[in-house]
């Protein structure tokens, strides 16, 4: 609830003295729907319990207290074994082999190319960054990007060739492709791959036309929408790509689309966007609108936001497009009044920043809507301004679709069909019979990562090389080329995209490294390719190779017409997972345990629907629904989602897998079933019907009541321009309180005065949620994942967590999302409740958590505010895998059972940067080497800002002093290293709120 | 009734109490002898090695550097152990057919890496960086001995973190010029004190006792 310019919050009834111009009222969980069908329905107290089969009489006590002691002793007396050290046998004079190198490389999302920094220790790949020089990256790294290092070493990737499910070798195959391939005139080979941006790819492409004439080349991917082609296509007739420039924009409105969450340049986007937000005295606050039915990442972030179902989205784009005075079919929209108030004053603001504001359109929204989005993007003059458009290669787009194969494949037209990644079996509509189509071709061939649902019905298949083992090169979304590199070679037999074009280009068994290299040869001539390699490959891009920009590109103004009105009724509208995507992570452990944002569900999947839906029908979370639509139907658990259109169903793909791997078989629920080619993102006129059956969700936990411990602060921008010594007072309103904890014995002194005081503060007004930060803590620091019922039972062992909190009525509230970490309080509670000292203070201020000393007695995440801690209940981190243990970070102790663990605020990359100042400083002085906690270094936005506060130079001291910054909890005089920026929302005056 | 104690048990039951506390003290000071006995710290032990490499001959006799083989000792955190190509440059001329260097020369034929035992093995939840140890001016010897009188490599101290703290708590007893920082050379407790305090002034050495700064 709005209180002049802040968010303030009363919940618990008493009410808090709040500045005005504040919001109020945050909430978690909507109150109609309680948990009752939710996560921890079964109390920790209860799992004990059911471990000692039964009620806990005072015999079981004793006897199990007894075993734990004795184990414990047993415990601590294990010797160490022996160990060797094995140096290499030749030497290498170009770096020292014990320390840790980094690799310029790149992550392939979708086939676009995202430039990465891969850290190798001894030869393993540990960590994945971004690369900085790298347009996608920026030097950030997604969620997924990052977790592709725990693909590399899965032990259930595919491991060898398998022909009907024998065990074959790469000779096998080649002799039997060169058998089948004998008269390559008639040879009537396809290749369906998903899309491939690589340059070297696409010239094996052509050299495989040229030796089979009768070659076609299909593509498919699940998340890529043809609609935006098409629409491209149609208004600029030409092959084309948008590169928003989200850095000059100072409005934005997006019409269901999420470009700061999805897709290969969303990194760049959140940045941009972001730099833009920042509150400073020289630039004013970007606007950001949204229409969406259903929460994204962008959804969340935006000032204005307009929750209208599919249908009322059609509807908006042709009323916007009026209101810049393109001429559209009139008709009766299917707006409220107030929608179209909403949406008058958006384009207003919009129409009054020409040149400086843009439209964006959901890529699988109609090809009339995004056509529509393009033609009001030109009245914005958003063109070579806010858009610049880029010019396509029309051969990189020149792959037939789907729907030609299919007909191809029926009529029994293909002799060999060769899948190159992807697993259309899984994701295809299930209408469409592609199981059968595949079994009527004599050759079918899948090369893939795993062993899938598509490789199950194939007679070949071929085992990929996973990114960190290959050769390669691919284009970014702007084009830019960028190589891949490996830092291992291949751990099974997989081999890369070139090497298996190349055995089907011509028949020969070649290394990809020289096939990749001879293409460029071509491309730069012998003399320069040498030092265009060299470099390209230390610097991670190819200088200069981005896309053209088309200047003054609208070509077609002719007008889509009126889609037919939609009837009133249900839609479907379909999106890949947050974190699995359309699965190809469903056995990727990490991500399967990364919440969802806004749901939080682990593990699993639900379908989104609103509260006046679930109401409606008397729904709760959990309860299953059937959503039909002919003979299309699917089954699954529906989760009750506050800001979420009532008249659409949000369904995300990606669970129900069969064959993802023993990590990821058999989690929530396919959705495809409902889908079908021509109703690909969306499916409307569907009817519901309730089921029996009730599903638990694994949610992460909540951890702090918002009404109590007033966590988020958020206020208006405009109040704040005004008023903001108000702002700055109800941010801090508690004066100085003097250190009431004596320092322990076992703890040095806090030193203020020239030691490092280690600082962080985390913007609030910049967090998008995205959750990369969780990801990236969790490679850094060897965090283990804990699985889907101990997730239930709330013992979740991520160090930093993204809290997301609503305000406002559930039909359309606000979010805000925070980051929390150890908050590394000068007076930690913790540390005073430990019986043996096994968390104490260190003088440069951290919180150190000892975990030799540990006994587990779990007082100090009792007594922690900010439920932070995290406890190893049962042995988690020690897999049995050997795989799994070379990609630990040998920097980091692998913790064991029963101790607790938490942020340590990177301390190995702190002692890193110490050790190297210490050996290139010689005046002795410390904590003035600037370096990132994993955490920071990740983030899209630059949210987190980590540094030496006693540094005048670090950007920290500054964000620590900063009168925006408060402390979470501050009436408990903690007196946290961790603070938080406030955040504030540029409301637009006349704009329902 | 008899009485099923005599006056005797009265002398028994104290004794024996008395007998309890005893053994106690005893076995904790055996428990202590044991743990910081070379049977637990393995301190003065050689272990059997693929080749018997003697430190008193290469380091004693020859004077090498020990730089010359353990090479990334002021860079990396590990001093790093040479290749095999390091041993060949010599023992390609040098007793090139000894039978004892067998494995040496069957390694760099093949290219399979030598496993050495480990002598100095720190416990995997300590992080111990060599480099900065030696910019601090932590000698070789203050932890490793004196190898040049070493036929087989021993190791000469516990490696305990009471051991540690001996240094991290005082430092000025241990440390010693940049010079000196491979010699084996070693002061009387007056003299290594004022070296100590000066290079500990030169170096900006500070006490350091945080947890944080060995274990993460």
């Amino acid at each position: 609830m709005w209180k002049d310019g802040r968010i303030v919050m009363f919940a618990t009834g008493k009410k808090p003295s709040k500045a005005k111009g504040a919001l109020a009222r945050f909430w978690q969980e909507l109150k109609d729907f309680p948990s009752s069908g939710d996560e921890r329905s079964a109390p920790e107290e209860t799992a004990a319990e059911a471990w000692l089969g039964g009620r806990l009489n005072r015999r079981d006590f004793l006897g199990v207290l007894e075993a734990s002691m004795a184990l414990a002793g047993i415990t601590g007396c294990t010797a160490q074994p022996p160990e060797f050290l094995v140096p290499a046998a030749k030497s290498r004079e170009d770096r020292i082999l014990t320390a840790p190198t980094y690799f310029a490389t790149t992550y392939l999302h979708h086939g676009y190319g995202i430039g990465i920094l891969a850290e190798s220790h001894l030869g393993r790949p540990t960590k994945i960054e971004g690369n900085p020089n790298h347009p996608s990256s920026l030097g950030a790294a997604s969620a997924a990007m990052q977790a592709s290092l725990l693909e590399l070493y899965d032990p259930d990737r595919s491991q060898s060739v398998r022909c009907q499910g024998a065990t074959k070798s790469w000779n096998d195959f080649l002799q039997a492709l060169n058998n089948r391939m004998k008269n390559p005139e008639t040879f009537r080979l396809r290749i369906l791959s998903e899309h491939i941006s690589s340059p070297s790819a696409l010239n094996l492409m052509r050299t495989i036309k040229k030796r089979f004439p009768l070659f076609e080349w299909h593509s498919y991917d699940p998340t890529d929408s043809e609609y935006r082609n098409l629409a491209l296509q149609r208004v600029f007739d030409r092959p084309c790509r948008p590169d928003y420039q989200f850095a000059k924009a100072k409005r934005i409105l997006v019409f269901d689309s999420d470009p700061l969450g999805e897709g290969a340049d969303a990194l760049r986007l959140a940045r941009e966007f972001a730099e833009g937000r920042r509150v400073s005295a020289t630039q004013a606050m970007n606007r950001l609108y949204a229409v969406e039915p259903s929460f994204t990442l962008t959804g969340g972030m935006a000032d204005e936001r307009l929750v209208l179902g599919a249908e009322g989205l059609a509807s908006s784009l042709y009323f916007c497009a009026e209101l810049c005075g393109i001429s559209v079919p009139k008709g009766p929209y299917a707006l409220k009044k107030t929608d179209k108030d909403w949406l008058t004053t958006a384009m207003e603001d919009l129409l009054a920043h020409k040149g400086e504001s843009l439209v964006v359109a959901g890529d699988h929204l109609s090809v009339e809507s995004q056509a529509l989005a393009l033609l009001i993007n030109e009245k914005l003059e958003a063109y070579s301004e806010t858009i610049l458009l880029r010019e396509e290669d029309p051969y990189d787009r020149g792959a037939k679709d789907i729907k030609a194969l299919m007909a191809a494949l029926n009529a029994g037209e293909v002799d060999g069909l060769v899948l190159l990644g992807g697993n259309p079996l899984y994701t295809l509509p299930k209408d469409l019979a592609f199981d059968q189509a595949l079994a009527k071709v004599p050759l079918s061939v899948h090369w893939s990562l795993y062993a899938d649902e598509t490789s199950a019905r194939c007679q070949w298949h071929l085992p990929m090389a996973h990114s960190l083992e290959s050769w390669g090169d691919a284009r970014s979304m702007n084009g830019t080329v960028s190589f891949v590199q490996p830092l291992i070679t291949p751990l099974y037999q997989g081999r890369t995209l070139i090497e298996v074009l190349g055995l089907i280009a011509d028949g020969q068994e070649k290394n990809g490294l020289l096939r990749m290299q001879d293409y460029w040869k071509t491309r730069f001539g012998p003399k320069d390719f040498e030092g265009m390699w060299k470099k390209t490959l230390r610097e991670g891009i190819l200088a200069g190779s981005e896309a053209k920009v088309i200047e003054r590109p609208l070509k077609n103004l002719s007008l889509p017409a009126r889609p037919p009105a939609l009837d009133r009724s249900l839609s479907v509208i379909f999106r890949t997972d947050p974190t699995i995507d359309d699965g190809r992570f469903g056995n990727n452990a990490w991500l399967q345990e990364l919440p969802k944002p806004f749901s939080q569900i682990t593990w699993g999947n639900a379908l989104i629907v609103g509260p006046g839906f679930a109401r409606s029908r008397g729904l709760k979370s959990g309860d299953h629904i059937r959503l039909e639509k002919g003979p299309r139907f699917l089954e699954a658990p529906v989760f009750v989602q506050a800001g979420q259109a009532d008249d659409t169903v949000v369904a995300t793909l990606g669970y129900g897998r069969t064959h993802a791997g023993r990590v990821g078989n058999h989690h929530g629920y396919d959705t495809a079933g409902l889908r079908s080619l021509e109703e690909f993102w969306l499916v409307e006129n569907v009817t519901v019907k309730a089921l029996k059956g009730k599903s638990r969700f694994a949610r992460r936990q909540r951890y702090m009541d918002p009404g109590a411990a007033d966590p988020v602060k958020v206020y208006d921008y405009d109040f704040y321009q005004k008023f903001p010594d108000q702002v700055h007072h109800d941010l801090n309103p508690y004066p100085q309180q003097p250190n009431i904890l004596k320092p322990s014995p076992l703890m040095n002194a806090v030193d203020e005065s020239d030691k490092p005081a280690w600082s962080m503060t985390i913007d609030l007004n910049t967090c998008i949620g995205c959750n990369a930060c969780m990801i990236a803590c969790q490679a850094e620091n060897n965090i283990p994942v804990v699985g889907k019922e101990q997730v239930a039972l709330g013992r979740e062992m991520h160090w930093i967590r993204v809290d997301t909190y609503y305000e406002g009525h559930e039909e359309n509230p606000r979010a805000v999302h925070q980051p929390v970490p150890c908050m590394h309080c000068e007076q930690a509670p913790c540390e005073s409740v430990c019986p043996v000292g096994a968390t104490v203070h260190s003088e440069e201020g951290l919180n150190q958590m000892v975990y030799n000393r540990c006994v587990g007695t779990r007082y100090c995440s009792n007594n922690c505010p900010y439920k932070v801690r995290r406890f190893n209940f049962l042995d988690y981190g020690q897999g049995d895998d050997p795989h799994l243990a070379l990609m630990q970070n040998p920097d980091v102790t692998v913790r064991s059972r029963g101790v607790m663990e938490k942020c340590t605020y990177c301390v190995q990359r702190i002692r890193a940067s110490e050790i190297e100042e210490k050996k290139t400083r010689s005046d002795g002085v410390r904590g003035r080497l600037a370096f990132e906690t994993a955490c920071q270094q990740t983030c899209p936005v630059k949210a987190i800002v980590f540094g030496n506060r006693n540094d005048p130079k670090a950007e920290v001291a500054q964000t620590a002093k900063s009168p925006l910054r408060y402390d979470l909890l501050g009436a408990l005089n903690t007196k946290p290293r961790t603070g938080y920026l406030a955040k504030f929302i540029n409301r637009r005056k006349g704009v329902q709120g | 009734m008899p009485q099923i104690f005599t006056k005797t048990s009265n002398l028994l039951a104290k004794s024996s109490l008395i007998g309890l506390i005893v053994l106690a003290v005893l076995g904790l000071g055996l428990a202590a002898v044991v743990q910081s006995s070379p049977f637990e710290t393995d301190v003065g032990i050689a272990r059997a090695q693929p080749v018997p490499f003697s430190h008193k001959h290469h380091v004693g006799s020859l004077r090498l550097d020990c730089r010359h083989c353990h090479s990334a000792v002021e860079d990396s955190a590990t001093a790093g152990m040479p290749t095999t190509e390091t041993c060949m440059g010599c023992h390609a001329q040098i007793w090139k057919d000894a039978p004892m260097l067998e494995p040496v020369r069957q390694s760099f034929r093949d290219g399979t890496p030598i496993a050495w035992q480990r002598v100095n093995d720190l416990p995997d939840f300590v992080y111990f960086d060599h480099s900065v140890h030696l910019r601090s001016g932590v000698g070789c010897v203050s932890c490793h001995g004196k190898v040049e009188s070493m036929p087989l490599t021993v190791k000469t101290a516990p490696l305990s973190m009471e051991w540690c703290l001996e240094c991290h708590e005082s430092p000025e007893k241990f440390l010693r010029p940049q010079s000196l920082i491979t010699s084996s050379e070693t002061f009387p407790a007056e003299e290594q004190t004022r070296i100590g305090t000066a290079v500990m002034k030169e170096n900006h050495v500070e006490r350091r006792t945080d947890c944080y700064v060995c274990h993460r």
